[in-house]
Parts: structure tokens; sequence; C-alpha cells
């Protein structure tokens, strides 16, 4: 059983497209499809059986087991089961399960009864299984559900990553074994999977010494004796040109990398590393990824090669100053690791090259885009690209990765700029690599090769690109107004240009209409920078992750973002996912207080506002029919006839400002509906709203005075015995909390209850009753207050008699209103608490020395 | 001297938030404990009748709320009180603090005749808690400062000091009683609420 990530990938592709071959035709049931049922048994099959532990000899039996667990609960399928169950012949009984099952249409309700139930395939399938893998299990039901539903479309919820069959698959998290670490960045090894099915290996690399001896002993990387007895630092570098030069081997020793080719007696394992070290932070783990780097024709020998490629670096002692140069070059190690931990596109398009594997990359996620190949061009990339978008949502994708592409680029070409202009021309290319992500090659000058290295920002392929003739980078097409840089970039470009005009070009705006598709767009701005370098398509920065486990907070969209426009909701920084509420021009309605009254409307102004659009469904009008428009009186907006049905109703505004109940105002439908949904909502404060409203109505007033009334005589009826005796207690709790809790809040049913009379019919013989049970309750009597500042102890009084006593806001005393307001007293008991506090606290830093005095006393 | 009828003493307990007023109180009159804390609401009150040498006595005692929030409830019960005791826990400090506020504030609010010698009795309460806080010797040396109010370490739970505390305070009400001369200061009052409002039109008086 081939346990590879590759193989899980093909499996399920073989079940995608057997499925969307099988289900091309809707209608066509499966069982008239000669041999339908037999190639989905098979596929199905295979993939039930991936990794299966095999407790027993006959893997069916262990199947079967699994079968009868997934429908232990479930009394329908068990029946089915007892059925079809041959003792004998138990594969004959699995396939049977999985026929009926499928014709039946209950395959997918089945297996999803596991689908939490991770214990069940933990114990019939190895961790690589591909029921184990919970993304691939996913789209495995989806797989099915397309089946049983014969629907397509479904197809399209599969995650499009998992569905890349390429030679270099995505890596699964089993090729991450270990990790290490090594000058404080921990390292992790990942092997990737030779041509052959050698299961992979995998290392720590604590010392780094560690993995040379590992390589060693390791007959697949078949490193000679000698070469480790050199002590010499086996870099090689994944550089293109020794791809594209005709003689690798000796291209190789011009470069700095130290590239060792080891010769090889394990031809067949054409295994080969090609080592990233990523130390975009050194706190965080970072991966060495071994991908599989080109086999070098060898003068000796035309078997397969290999090479330790790339920047693994192995290194004795003796090396160390050399391993801290190189570590520095690791640093550099490009975000296409970021985006991308396993298969960088460069290593991709390497191989591709060379070995003449088919062309497939990576696709970019919900989008036909791919990757782009190592050194190819952006605006190649970008053409090319234009050939492969067909769906609308693959165009508008489009349109995503292209702006990211291009600010990447610019944001690149910039830094460039800032480099030479702070560094010079001489910055090493140290600092050059670590900070950018191309790497520093040495390119000459575009004619002569063999010139002094000038260590410059480059493209790393653009040699090559010149050599072959394609499109170059340095392409000097002219412009008029940036000649002064034109002439710098074509004199052998020692200097790039340092006046970047960064502004778009008005001949961008001046694009076709017609012609707005992603990649237009893009390579019309692409054209004000062709004089520049621009850097190659695989060494921008894509922020696309290509790898879920890229950790999210690297990424400067929050998680589960949606990029897909037509999603209506968006995640917010806690990961709620909140809705979306139209664009810039329209938006719906939204349920909102409104306390003003709007100014008389005009037409015309406020439609143009509306951008002739109506307000409740974005209907479009034209200004011709904008007369049909009807005026919501509430939102203030004009609203199509469909969305505003003249409702006549109340308006908050026009009743707490002006006490005006008049039920005559024309709104829209949504208007009224709210309008009428908050009606008894007690949400109007009328303190902060329109206190003068109190001055307006005297039946407001008086309702006002009988709401603080019970606001105060709820704390004796609530706290008396007598009062629970009597059911003065729920009488009071007939009424709406907020109505003694809260006096000032009043809701527009309240307000209307007021003008009609009928709460003061409710609540007035409440509070005679109430109050009278506290005045003759000598539990409730007992706590009332003595005015404090007259101590007139015969006169006992309350605060609910609101006409007489006024309350302390702060500590809730009360005085006689005369006695306070005349002699314009402060609270006394305030006073009181106020000197108290001071003096405590002026104590309190003794206190804790007093404390351990006296604990001292105790023992 | 004094009649033989009946004597009423008003008693009215103070102290912070869960010291244990009210198990105090029950523990004194119901004989019973529970060790769950139920809040006070408002104030309340309850009736124990004891035999003080020769005289039947009616102890009214008022179990009063310690949490602030119940202050939008007046406290004219004060008035006309015999005798106020303060209870604090002994494990914690700032409840014997507060006793100084406490005492104060019903000084104030009761206005009593003659405040100096008015009878307080400070009870430290929990005294079967193993945390103890508050030595003796401070909570004496208090009292002492204070008119030598009488103190007494009791535990409501296991009913330790209860009873014998209540006694003092009957007593020292009942001294008092003697001394003003059975002159009431505030008579418990049933009044009509018709009544009521002629008076408050009347307004205050000063």
């Amino acid at each position: 059983m081939n346990n590879s990530p590759s193989s899980v990938n093909s499996l399920l592709s073989n079940l995608k497209s057997t499925i969307e071959l099988l289900i091309q035709f809707r209608g066509d049931s499966l069982t008239t499809k000669y041999g339908a049922i037999e190639r989905l048994r098979l596929v199905i099959l295979a993939i039930l059986t991936h990794s299966l532990k095999q407790n027993t000899h006959d893997i069916y039996e262990q199947l079967w087991q699994l079968i009868v667990r997934l429908n232990a609960n479930s009394q329908r399928y068990i029946h089915l089961l007892q059925d079809i169950y041959h003792k004998e012949n138990i594969r004959q009984s699995v396939e049977q399960w999985i026929d009926q099952s499928v014709i039946s249409q209950c395959l997918s309700q089945q297996l999803s009864c596991a689908e939490h139930d991770n214990d069940l395939f933990e114990q019939y399938y190895y961790p690589h299984a591909f029921m184990r893998n919970s993304s691939f299990y996913h789209a495995f039901l989806i797989c099915i559900r397309t089946v049983e539903y014969s629907d397509p479309s479904l197809l399209v919820e599969i995650d499009p990553k998992l569905s890349i069959v390429g030679f270099y698959s995505i890596t699964s998290t089993n090729n991450i074994i270990n990790q290490s670490n090594l000058s404080s960045s921990p390292y992790i090894v990942t092997n990737k999977k030779s041509k052959d099915d050698i299961p992979q290996k995998f290392d720590s690399l604590i010392p780094q010494r560690i993995l040379h001896r590992r390589i060693h002993s390791d007959p697949i990387f078949s490193i000679p004796k000698d070469s480790i007895n050199l002590n010499r630092s086996r870099v090689a570098s994944p550089s293109p040109m020794s791809i594209y030069d005709d003689n690798p081997f000796q291209r190789q020793n011009n470069i700095p990398n130290i590239s060792y080719i080891q010769s090889d007696e394990y031809g067949s394992y054409g295994s080969s590393y090609d080592s990233r070290a990523d130390i975009f932070d050194q706190n965080k783990q970072t991966k060495l990824t071994l991908g599989q780097s080109t086999n070098f024709e060898n003068n000796t020998n035309n078997n397969n090669r290999q090479s330790i490629s790339s920047e693994i670096t192995l290194i004795d002692e003796q090396d160390n100053d050399l391993y801290r140069n190189r570590l520095s070059t690791l640093i550099n190690n490009d975000e296409t690791i970021l985006s991308n931990n396993s298969t960088s596109p460069m290593d991709q398009s390497v191989t591709i090259s060379t070995n003449g594997y088919p062309t497939r990359t990576a696709r970019l996620p919900h989008s036909s885009l791919f990757w782009p190949r190592k050194g190819q061009t952006l605006d190649n990339y970008i053409r090319e690209c234009d050939l492969k978008t067909r769906t609308d949502v693959e165009k508008e994708n489009a349109h995503f990765y292209f702006s990211e592409a291009i600010i990447s680029a610019i944001e690149q070409i910039k830094f460039t700029q800032q480099c030479n202009k702070y560094f010079g021309q001489t910055w090493s290319s140290s600092i050059a690599s670590m900070l950018s992500p191309c790497e520093t090659t040495h390119t000459s000058s575009s004619n002569s090769s063999s010139s002094p290295p000038i260590q410059q920002y480059t493209p790393c392929n653009s040699k090559l690109l010149l050599n072959n003739g394609t499109k170059s980078l340095n392409r000097e097409l002219s412009q008029s107004n940036r000649h002064d840089d034109i002439t710098e970039s074509t004199t052998d470009s020692t200097e790039p240009p340092n006046n970047f005009d960064w502004s778009i070009r008005s001949s961008i705006l001046s694009l076709n209409l017609q012609e707005s598709s992603a990649e237009a767009i893009a390579l019309a701005l692409m054209e004000t920078w062709k004089n520049f370098k621009v850097p190659t398509a695989p060494e921008l920065f894509w922020m696309i992750p290509h790898d879920e486990d890229l950790p999210q907070e690297l990424l400067p969209l929050p998680d589960g973002i949606s990029i897909d426009p037509s999603e209506d909701y968006l995640s917010n920084e806690d990961g709620q996912r909140i809705l979306c509420r139209g664009n810039s021009q329209w938006a719906p309605p939204r349920e909102q207080l409104i306390f003003h009254i709007h100014q008389p409307p005009n037409r015309d102004s406020q439609l143009r506002k509306q951008g002739y659009l109506c307000a409740g469904c974005g209907r479009h009008v034209e200004k011709g029919f904008a007369h049909r428009y009807r005026y919501c009186e509430y939102t203030g907006k004009y609203f199509c006839r469909s969305c505003h049905s003249d409702k006549k109703s109340f308006l908050p505004s026009y009743i707490i400002t002006k006490w005006d109940f008049s039920s005559k105002h024309s709104v829209s439908n949504f208007a009224f509906d709210y309008l009428n949904r908050i009606y008894s909502d007690p949400t109007f404060n009328l303190n902060d709203l329109n206190p003068k409203l109190y001055e307006k109505s005297k039946q407001l007033r008086i309702i006002d005075e009988l709401r603080w009334s019970l606001f105060y005589l709820r704390h004796y009826i609530l706290t008396c015995r007598f009062a629970e005796e009597k059911n003065y207690q729920q009488i009071l709790q007939k009424l709406s909390s907020y109505i003694y809790t809260d006096p000032y809040i009043y809701s527009i049913q309240d307000l209307y209850k007021i003008k009609s009379g009928d709460l003061i019919k409710v609540l007035e013989p409440m509070v005679i009753n109430l109050r009278e049970h506290v005045l003759t309750c000598p539990l409730c009597y007992a706590k009332g207050f003595i005015c404090e500042i007259c101590m007139n102890d015969k006169d006992i009084i309350f605060p609910f008699d609101l006409d007489i006593t006024s309350v302390c806001p702060v500590c809730q005393s009360c005085f006689h209103f005369q006695c306070h307001e005349n002699r314009q007293y402060h609270c006394p008991k305030c006073q009181r608490n106020k000197s108290r506090n001071s003096l405590t606290s002026s104590n309190r830093s003794n206190t804790p020395t007093n404390i351990q005095h006296e604990d001292g006393i105790i023992t | 001297m004094a009649s033989r009828k009946k004597v009423l003493l008003k008693v009215i307990i103070l102290g912070d938030s869960g010291v244990g007023k009210t198990s105090l109180m029950n523990q004194f009159v119901n004989r019973k404990f529970s060790n769950q804390y139920k809040a006070t609401i408002g104030a309340d009150f309850l009736t124990k009748e004891l035999q003080i040498d020769d005289r039947l006595v009616t102890m009214q005692i008022w179990d009063t709320a310690g949490q602030e929030r119940f202050q939008s409830l007046g406290v004219a019960f004060y008035r006309g009180a015999d005798c106020c005791i303060l209870v604090m826990d002994v494990t914690s400090p700032t409840s014997f603090k507060s006793l100084e506020s406490w005492k104060d504030e019903f000084l104030i609010q009761a206005g009593p005749r003659d405040p100096e010698n008015f009878p307080f009795v400070v009870l430290g309460n929990k005294i079967d808690l193993e945390n103890r806080m508050i030595p003796t010797r401070k909570a004496q040396s208090w009292c002492q400062e204070k008119n030598n109010i009488p103190y007494f370490e009791t535990s409501a739970k296991e009913g330790i000091n209860v009873e014998k505390a209540f006694e003092t305070v009957a007593r020292n009400a009942l001294a008092r009683e003697k001394e003003i001369d059975q002159q009431t200061d505030f008579p418990m009052p049933i009044r009509i609420p018709q009544q009521e409002e002629q008076q408050k039109k009347e307004g205050c008086s000063c």
C-alpha cells in the first residue's frame, strides 16, 4: 500500500474524476450505466483500504468490522448488513455493502456517522491513512454525496488544494517528524519523496552534524564517505542557472555557493535535497524543507545523479565561519516558503524543466491559477493566467491575486531603490539576501557574463532569460518622461533608477472598460515600470497561504476572511461571523431609532444622495421615474413602491419632540414593521431625549411622579414580610419592572397610554394602595426617615412623598424638602461618610504594621 | 420604683454585612443556627420574653441589613431604642473598624437623650473560627475607651455566650429604663395615613 501523501491525493483525484465521469449527465442513474457501480466501488474500496490496519490476515474482514462499527448505532443499516453478510466471502459482503449503500444513497450518511469519531478511525487506520486525514475524509464525503444527489456542483466544495495531483504533492504533516534547536532556531527537516516509493526518512538535526551523519548512514542518500571526510561544507544552490546552463558543474564553481556534487553508486535512488532554512522568526518553528532538486547531468555517469542541493548546510566544525555566512543567506529564505512551506514553486519548476514531468504545479486557492513557475516573469505569468481564468469567481479572484502581486512587486522595487540609496552599490550580499526575498546572484552586465560580479538586486533568472532571448526584466522600453531612468538602466544598470514614479499614470486609467480583466489591469499597471527590474513572479511575497499549516498570525488577513465577494459573512477578530452589509453605494436599511424630525424632503437631492437607488432594495430608478418613489418619513429616504406601500404610522421623533401622536406619517414597509416591533420596547429615556416634554404634558408629569413614587415604594414593599403576606408585592410585580426601576424610561406604548390616560388609571390606585400599606405597616413605617436637618423625630418622612422630601442622590438619605433646599445643606450623612473615609485612609498606612504587631501579641 | 407592668425593650443589632447579626438573633430567640448565609433585606424584628430578676421583659430585637444597598430605606426605628448591640466578626478586621461608624451613626439617627451613657454592647462573633484576626485585648481596649462598653465574645454557631450577652443587653436597657423613668422616646406609631398627610402639610418645623 502506498502510504505517501501523493497516493492520498491520487486516491481522491481518482474518486473525483470517476465521479465527474459518472454524473456527467444528470438523470442517468448509476445502475443504468454500464460499469458505473464497479468503477465507483473500486475507488471507494481503494480509499477505505488505504492504510487500513491489518490485524487479521484478511483486509476485507477488517474492513467489514469497521463497517459494522460504523453502523452500530443505526438500526436501519444494521439490517442491511445482516442481509449482505457472507461468512465465507467477506470481500463480497464489503463490495455489496458499497454497492447497496451507493445505490440506496446512504453511504455518505453511514460514513458521516463517524465523522467526529476519531477513535474509530484511529483504531482501524494508520495515522497517514486517507480516512484519518480529516480534509481528505471530508472531501471523500463530498464526493459520495455528489454521487448520491448526482449533483456535480457539490464537488466545488472540495478544497481545491486537495485535488492537486502533482508529482510533488502537498506535504503531509507526516513529513515533519522532528524539530530541534540549532543556534536558537529550531529546524524541521522534511524529506521529499523521491521518485521511488521508498519510505521517507526523517531526521532531526540537533547539531548540524547529526544530519550529516544521518545522511551518511542512510543508504538512500548515498553520500560517499570521502565526502564527509573532506570536512567541506556541502551546499548546492538551487539556482536555476545551473539548470539552464550547458555545463552546470562548471557554473556551480563560479557561484559562491559551494555545491558538492557527489558521484553516486545508488543511481536508481534519485534522491536529492533541496533544503531551505526559513528563519523568518527566530522563535518560531522554522522549517527546513528538503525538496527535490534537479538531477545534474554527470560528466562521468549518465545515470541519475544526486546532489545535495541548496541551502542545507552540512558543516563541520572547521567551517563555522562559512556556516555563519551561509546562515545569513539562509535568512533570505524566501517567502515562497512562507506561502508554500513544502514545495517552493522554484523547485517545482526546476524539476519540471529538467526532468520533463508534466507541468503540474499547485493551484492558488479558489482559482484556476497556478503558482508561478520559477523564473517566470511577472507579466509572463499574468499573460499566461489570462488564458486560465474561466469562471467569474476565478476572474474575480484573479484581481486579488494580481493586485497582491503588483503591490508586492512595487514594494520590492521600492525596497531595492531604498537599499541602493542607503547602502550604495556595495551593500553586501548577506544584507541583500537577508532582506530581500530574491536571491542575490552575481549578475554581470547584460553582455559579459565573465566580468567581475556586481552585487545587484536582480532576479536570479534574469540572465537566463536574457541568454535565452526571452522576455527580459530589463526591458528598456522607453517612456519619454522617464528618460533619465531609462538611460540609467540601459547603461549596464549599475545604478537602478532612484526616482520611481509610483503614481498611477493616466494611461492606465484610460483602459478600455471592456478590457478590465484582472490580467489586463495588471499588465497595464506594469507598463509604467517596465523599465525597472521587476522581480519574477515566484520571488514575490505571495500572501495567499499555500498550506494550511501556515500560521495564521503571519498572514495579514484574519482567519477565515472571505475573499469571495459573494460571501455574505466575514469574520471579525474574535472569529465570530458577522454579516456584511451592502457596499459603498447601497446598504440595506438598518434598524435604528431615529429621534429627529427630517427636513422637508427634496426629492432630487435626496435621490441623488441615494444614487437613485431604492433605500429598501437597492433597485435603481431612472430620473424620469423618480417621482414614483415614495418618501419614508421615518428614515428620510426614498423607497420604491414595493418597499413603500404608503403605510401610515406614528413617528417617535414627533412624539418625543412635539408630543404629537398622529399616525398619519407615511413610512416605508421596513420602517412600519420596525416601528411596530419596537412599539412596546422601553427604549426611550426622556431625561436624555427631551426633558422639556415634562413641561409640555401634564399627564406625563403626573406619570413621572407616580413612577418615582413607585420607585421608592418598591424598596418598602419588596422588603416587608407583611406586604408579602398581603400580596402587595405581587401587585407591584404585575407591572413591567422597568416601570418602577427605571422611571425615566418609556416605551412608545407607555407614551400612548399616558396620552390616553390609561396608564394613570393603573398607576394611581396602585401608588395610593402601596403608600397606605407603608404608612400603616409597623415594619415599613419603622424604615422611614427622620430629617437629619431638623431632627424632628415626630415627623417620619418617606422618599416616595416626592412633594415634601428630597433624597440625597448619593446616600439616599431623606430630608424635608424645605430643610434641604432652603438652608442649602449638604447631605450631613455624606459629609460624615466623607470624613470617616478620609480618616480611615489616613490610618490605613499604619494598619499593616498594627496587625503584625497584634499578631505578635496573639502568638 | 418601677411598676410590675410588662416592659418592652427595643434592641437594635448593628454591624457589617455577614458578621452574624441575624444568626445571633436566631440563636437567642429560636436557638437555631444555619450555616447558610442569606443577606437580610431591610430590617425586621423578633420578640422574646425574658425574666430579668423579678421582671418579665419583652425584648423587641431589630435585626438590620448590614449591606449598603439597603440604605435607601430609613432607620426611623432607631428612635426609642433601649440598647444597641454592635456586632463584629473576630476574623474580619474591617468589621471591627466599622464599629465606630456604626456607633456614631446610631447615636445620630436614634438621637437618645443621653448619648454618652447610652447602653451599647459589643459582641465579637465567630470565635469558633480558627482564623481569628482581632485579639480579645484589642476589642476590650476599644470598648473601655468607649465608656466601658461591655464586650462579649460569642459564637452564634455554637451558642457560646449568646444568652449571657443578651441578658446583659436586657439588664443594661432596663437600668436605663429606670433612669429615664419610663419616658418613651419614640412610641411605635400606628398612624393613619390621613393624619400623616396633615402633618406633612405643616412641613418641617425647622
